[in-house]
Parts: C-alpha cells; structure tokens; sequence
C-alpha cells in the first residue's frame, strides 16, 4: 500500500487538535502507512503532541505505520524540549521524531 | 451555572477563602513555629490576590499583594512570625471582607498597611521561633500528572515546566505511558505525566506554588534528592518514582501529604443557592398538601385503584419530604467556626488568656436554625468571656490553669440539638442573683427558690436593665433576649453552675423549623396556625366574662392575672364574635398571653412557608401553609404576640395604679 501523507493546519492546539485528530484515525483507518506533515505547522502545543503521541499507539495496536515526514525541527522541535519529549529518548524515540539521529 | 454574575461566584469564593485565611491566622495565632500554618496562609491570600484581579477587584488585589508579600517574607524565613503580625493581619483580612463586598474606606487601608510595616519591621529584630531549616536539601525530585481538564481549563502545562526550570536546574522527562490509543484520547485531556528532578536550593513550597492554581485535583508526589541521588541525578531517569519517593521522603508525613492530594476531591458536592432550596421546601411542602387532598378524595370513594395509587404517592411523598430535610442540613461548623474570632478579639479586649475548645462540629442542623442561632450564641460567649472567666493573676489565685476555657459542643438526640456552652470560670453568684432579683422586685426579700429557680431568674426580663434589653450583641447582660430568640425557635435554654467552677448553658433546639406542630384555629373567616408548642391550654371565654372584660384585657386564670388579645379586633375582620370563643393561652418562658379566637378546629401538621418578601415586615406573623382543601392559613408569631400582649400588660397596670 502507498504511503499516504497528511499535512497538519499552520496552529495546531487544544482549540484545534480535534479535527486533525479525527483526520489521523481516518487515514490510518484507511492505509497501511501514513506519513505526517508537520512543516507547515507554526503553532502547536502539549495537546498536539499528545495526539501524535496517541496516533503512535494506535498505528502500532493496529499493525499500521506512522512517521513523520520530516525529522522534528524548528517550533516542533522547541515545544519537545519544552514538554521534556527530547530528554532520555528510546531507540524508538530518536527514530520516530528525529529519524533516528539522536538530537544530544 | 451559567447567566451568573461571575463577581458574585468570586464574592463567595473570596468569603471561602477568607474563613480559611483566619482559621490559618488563629491557628497560627497559638503555634507561631508552625511552618504548614504560614504556608496556608500564604497560599490563601496568594489565591485571593490572583483571582481577584483576574475578576476585576483590583484594590483587593492590590492590597492582598502587601500582606502576601509580608507572609512571603515569613515563610522564607527573613522575618519571623510574632503575634504582633498575625493579629494585624487579621484585622487587613476584615478589611479585604470590605474590599470584596465594595464599601471598604480607603483611609482605614492605609492605616493596616502602615500597621503591617511597623510589625515586620518589629519581628524583624526578633528572634525566628523557628529552628533554622535543617540543612536545605540539594533538590527534589517529583512526578506530576496534570488534571485531565486541565488544558482545557486554560491551563499550559508548557508554561508550568518552564516555571519549574526557573527554579534550578531541572531534569523533566515526559511520561506517556498513560496516554490512551488516539481511538479513546479525548484530545482536550492532559494524560502525560513528567519525572522531574530539581537541583538547587529550592524550597518545597516553589515547587508547589508552581501547581497553586492546579494542585486540587492533581497527582504530585515529591521528595527530597539526598546528596547521593543528586550526584548521580543526571544518569538516573528515575522511573520506579514511586518507590523512590517514599524511600527518600524526609518526613514521615510525607506519603500521606501526597496521597492526600493526589485524592480527587471534585465532584463530591455542589454549590446551590440557598433560596433553591427554599423553593424546593416549599414545592414539596404544597406536594404533601396536595397529596393530602388526594388521599381524602380516594379514601372517600370506592375506587380501589385510586387508593393504591393514593398510598403510593403518599409513601413518595412522605420519603420525598425526609430526604429534602436532610438536604437542608448543614453541620455547625460553620457556626462554631465564627466564635473562634470572637473569642481572640474577646481574649484581646479583655486581656485574658481564652482558649474555645469545640466539639460535634459535624453534628448537623438545618440552615435557618443556624443563621437564627448565631446571635444568642456570641451573647452567651460574651458573657463567658466577660463575666464567667477570671483574669488570668485570680485563676492562679485559684489554683486554676491561667488559661480560662470555653467548651462549645454540639450533639444530636432523638430529634433535637444539644448545644453547651461551658466554662471553667468563677461561676454565678447565687447571692448577687438574689440581691440583685430582690432589688429589682422580682422575688421577695428571703423568699425561699429551688436552685434552678435562682438561676433562672437571669433570664428574667427585669433582671437587666430596659436599654440592655434591645441590644442583642451588647455586653452583660439581656438573657431574656436570649431566652425568648432560643424559644422563638421552639428550643429551650437551661443554667447550670458551680461556683468557683464554671457555668454551663444548654441549648435544645429542633432539628427542623420547616414542619411544626401546629394548633388550626378560626377567627372571623379566616384559619390560623398556633405553633402547638407554645399552647399551654385552652379555656372558654363566657359571654358575660367578655362584656366584662371590655376595656380591660385581662383575665383571671388561677389567681392570676393573664392579659389577652381579640385576634378579631387586631386583624379587624369585621365579624360578629361567636357566642362560644376560646382563649388560647399560649406561653413563651414565664410569660403568658391569651388569644381571643372564635373556634378551635384541632391540631395540624404544618409545613411552614415563608411569606413574600412584601408581607414579611408583618411581625404578627411568621409564615404561612397551605390546609388540606387548599385554603391559606397564616402562622402567628407566638413571640411577637406575647411581647405584644405584655406590653398591653404594663399599660394596664399602669392604668390599674392612676
């Protein structure tokens, strides 16, 4: 199956997670991987990275994929620092926000 | 509940947070050291600061900065706690009352500001009570996992990281282990927890300032890094925190603390204006009324169906009932609470050394008993304080501690409330009560009286003087204000005393003032309801007894004189009297007054409700209930009637004398 990606909106918060959250389960509902855009994404805060946290699991409770396109940078990078995602990173971890170069 | 003014929410929460402030500040008051009392304190007028501004009460904020900031200095330990402090800022903490309520002058402000430097510049000089914290631990290590609304409450858990790295060198590491499959992640909640550990010389209460405005409902568990964790802290991502914590705690307490907290304490009760449940009282009052029809309706007919249906709403009704009293319980706390600043203002006033010990303060009472118990009360502590209690160079004197006690206690039994009121002061002195009732022509010099007879008399009417007689709240004495408040409740007051031992007064008050038993009387057109309680008996008044009586209303029952009033002539209903009235002789303590009635029709239960804002100025009376063929029959105000009558009493006599 192709990988299928999906963008997430420029400001990516509490007010705003639901729908990109409904459109995660969706498409993972539907392909076998799916590829997170975060590039165009300006704004986001803990509950974003909840979502992407949940959307981990629940690809992996159903044998799906889910990446990220690109290796966290910029604002997502600094919002990981913030919330303490970027320190003592699994294995698992450095591969799925950083694509596997560990950011220490 | 929405549509509400959200400065009245803000009034009764400040009203909270102010009760909890004072309780801290007596409390502290007794044990300057106490380290969990400062942080109270602080963290109340902290609270108080915070949400006043954020609903637009600025001076209170403003003013709250000054004694936060001032309480701040004491719990860091520069300035140590003294009396001096505490007590000037109980008195900024009446004027924070003003400030919320909006009619505080500005002047009476900054004179307590100016109070409050003098002090911290006082207890600056003096020795800190408290021993110097032993050797601040390096750092902490904690987990916290937010309330799951909290985000969605407006909170950024991004912002409370941040303000921990503030604090030192911080470790923090997200834990998502609880963080649902997206299928059941409610996007809004915060499930992630953080590991965190703080090097540096940190105090508990930074941290826990940090999470103030969260730390209700939330989990935290903390504990001190001893040296050898620290070391090591940056390789250990400690994940087994739990075990750790309990491990590492420096105080025994600890664990509990942090069970305490991690408890959610939400969705135990809710807040409900109290006129809601009036209205509630009086729907399911007029619901037992009309169930009361029905059940005559069905037991008149044949209809079986009808009766069972009957019976079946009544035992609704009648659990329905029940369950609304219980519902309008609250305990006396709140009540006993209060005296606790009467008392230290008393102890102050006075210069004596007062400790209130309460007790059965979960002992519940209905809410009207409550608000109406208040004021008899802080008469009777008054008195204990004044008159009962001795200084503190006579009790040593005595042979007693040199700290007087006042034992405030409250228990419940069959029905009723027991309140007692008791200390271990000097006692009554019976020959003053005797001298003083001779003196006064209430007794006759040497006549013989039983012991309760004696003391009793202090609730006499003419043991004190007329202008103590109207001022409730003022000193010495005005039993009979007391006295006639407690009946008016349909309780009762007995004295107990030994002198040089102490005095002890009991209350007994009903449980509920929403039902009474009630004697159904007829006057002109019109049913009225006399609270059964208060009627001693009932006697025909003869035609020739009533022509003779005309112009003077006073009968003769067993040798005395009991004056009377023609409920007829005072509600002027323009009838004919019945040929066969009553009198209804009804009594509140010693003093009796007769009601002219046309016809008595028996004994009702009666659930009382309260008349409209526009009639309750009518003082004749005290509410009104519906009968059971739906007619309105009014209450009268035994109280009011008697005073009324009394006073017709003493016209008479004087007009017996010209």
């Amino acid at each position: 199956m192709a990988v299928k990606s999906l963008g997430a909106p420029s400001t990516l918060t509490v007010r705003t997670v639901f729908s990109f959250a409904n459109q995660i389960l969706a498409e993972i509902a539907d392909s076998g991987s799916l590829e997170l855009d975060l590039s165009e994404c300006e704004e986001l805060d803990l509950a974003a990275l909840q979502v992407i946290s949940a959307a981990r699991t629940h690809a992996f409770d159903m044998g799906k994929t889910l990446t990220l396109s690109h290796p966290a940078r910029g604002t997502l990078r600094s919002v990981l620092d913030r919330a303490g995602f970027t320190t003592d990173l699994s294995p698992a971890d450095v591969d799925f926000w950083f694509h596997g170069e560990d950011p220490k | 509940m929405s549509g509400e003014d959200p400065a009245a929410a803000f009034r009764i929460e400040a009203g909270e947070l102010l009760d909890q402030v004072e309780q801290g500040l007596l409390d502290l008051g007794h044990s300057l050291a106490d380290m969990d009392l400062i942080n109270a304190v602080f963290r109340g007028l902290h609270t108080l600061k915070g949400s006043g501004a954020m609903f637009g009460f600025d001076a209170l904020a403003a003013f709250t900065h000054h004694c936060e900031t001032a309480f701040d200095r004491v719990r860091k330990g520069q300035v140590p706690a003294t009396a001096d402090l505490v007590s000037v800022i109980l008195s900024a903490q009446d004027h924070m009352r003003a400030l919320v309520e909006g009619d505080a002058p500005a002047a009476e402000g900054d004179a307590i500001l100016a109070r409050l430097q003098l002090a911290l510049e006082n207890a600056s000089g003096a020795e800190i009570p408290v021993a110097e914290p032993v050797s601040a631990p390096r750092g902490w290590r904690l987990f916290f996992r937010l309330p799951a609304d909290a985000m969605a409450n407006g909170t950024n858990p991004l912002t409370l990281l941040d303000e921990l790295r503030e604090l030192g060198e911080a470790h923090i590491v997200a834990r998502t282990d609880e963080v649902p499959p997206l299928g059941d992640l409610v996007p809004t909640e915060c499930h992630i927890g953080w590991d965190v550990t703080l090097v540096g010389d940190i105090s508990r209460e930074d941290i826990e300032d940090v999470f103030i405005f969260v730390m209700d409902d939330m989990t935290f568990e903390i504990a001190a890094l001893d040296d050898a964790a620290a070391a090591q802290e940056d390789s250990a991502a400690s994940t087994e925190i739990a075990d750790t914590t309990v491990a590492d705690s420096p105080k025994t307490d600890e664990p509990a603390k942090a069970a305490a907290v991690t408890a959610a304490r939400g969705g135990e009760s809710i807040r409900v204006p109290a006129e809601r449940l009036d209205e509630l009282m009086d729907r399911v009052g007029e619901l037992v009324i009309a169930q009361s029809r029905l059940s005559q309706l069905a037991h008149g007919g044949d209809d079986l169906v009808l009766r069972s249906v009957s019976e079946e709403i009544e035992r609704l009704a009648s659990e329905l009932r029940d369950t609304m009293m219980v519902v309008r319980m609250v305990p006396v706390a709140s009540l006993f609470n209060r005296f606790r600043r009467l008392v230290h203002d008393l102890a102050n006033d006075t210069g004596k050394q007062i400790a209130l010990v309460t007790e059965g303060e979960s002992t519940e009472v209905d809410k009207t008993v409550i608000e109406r118990l208040f004021d008899p009360l802080v008469h009777i502590i008054r008195n204990s304080c004044d008159h009962g209690l001795e200084t503190a160079e006579e009790r040593a004197a005595a042979g007693k501690p040199e700290t007087g006690t006042v034992h405030l206690s409250a228990q419940q039994s069959s029905g009723e409330v027991l309140i007692t009121i008791c200390d271990d002061g000097k006692g009554i002195n019976r020959e003053r009560v005797r001298a003083k009732a001779e003196a006064n022509g209430l007794i006759q010099p040497g006549q013989v009286l039983a012991e309760n007879e004696l003391l009793s008399l202090i609730f006499h009417p003419g043991f004190s003087t007329a202008a103590q007689v109207t001022n409730l709240s003022g000193r010495g004495v005005g039993m009979d204000v007391v006295k006639r408040t407690i009946e008016s409740l349909r309780g009762s007051i007995d004295v107990a005393s030994t002198e040089g031992e102490g005095s002890t007064i009991t209350l007994r008050i009903p449980l509920t003032l929403a039902i009474i038993q009630g004697l159904l009387v007829r006057v002109g057109n019109g049913c009225y309801v006399i609270p059964l309680a208060a009627v001693e008996e009932c006697i025909e008044l003869s035609l020739e007894e009533d022509l003779r009586s005309r112009g003077r209303s006073l009968i003769n029952l067993r040798d005395r004189l009991v004056p009377f009033l023609r409920l007829r002539e005072m509600f002027a209903t323009g009838t004919k009297p019945d040929t066969h009235q009553k009198i209804v002789i009804v009594a509140i303590g010693n003093e009796r007054v007769g009601l002219v009635v046309d016809q008595i029709i028996g004994n009702h239960q009666t659930v009382i409700k309260s008349l409209s804002a526009f009639h309750s100025s009518i003082a004749t009376f005290s509410g009104a209930t519906i009968l059971g063929d739906g007619n309105v029959a009014l209450i009268l105000d035994v109280g009011q009637l008697v005073a009324m009558g009394q006073g017709v009493d003493s016209e008479e006599k004087i007009y017996a004398a010209g």
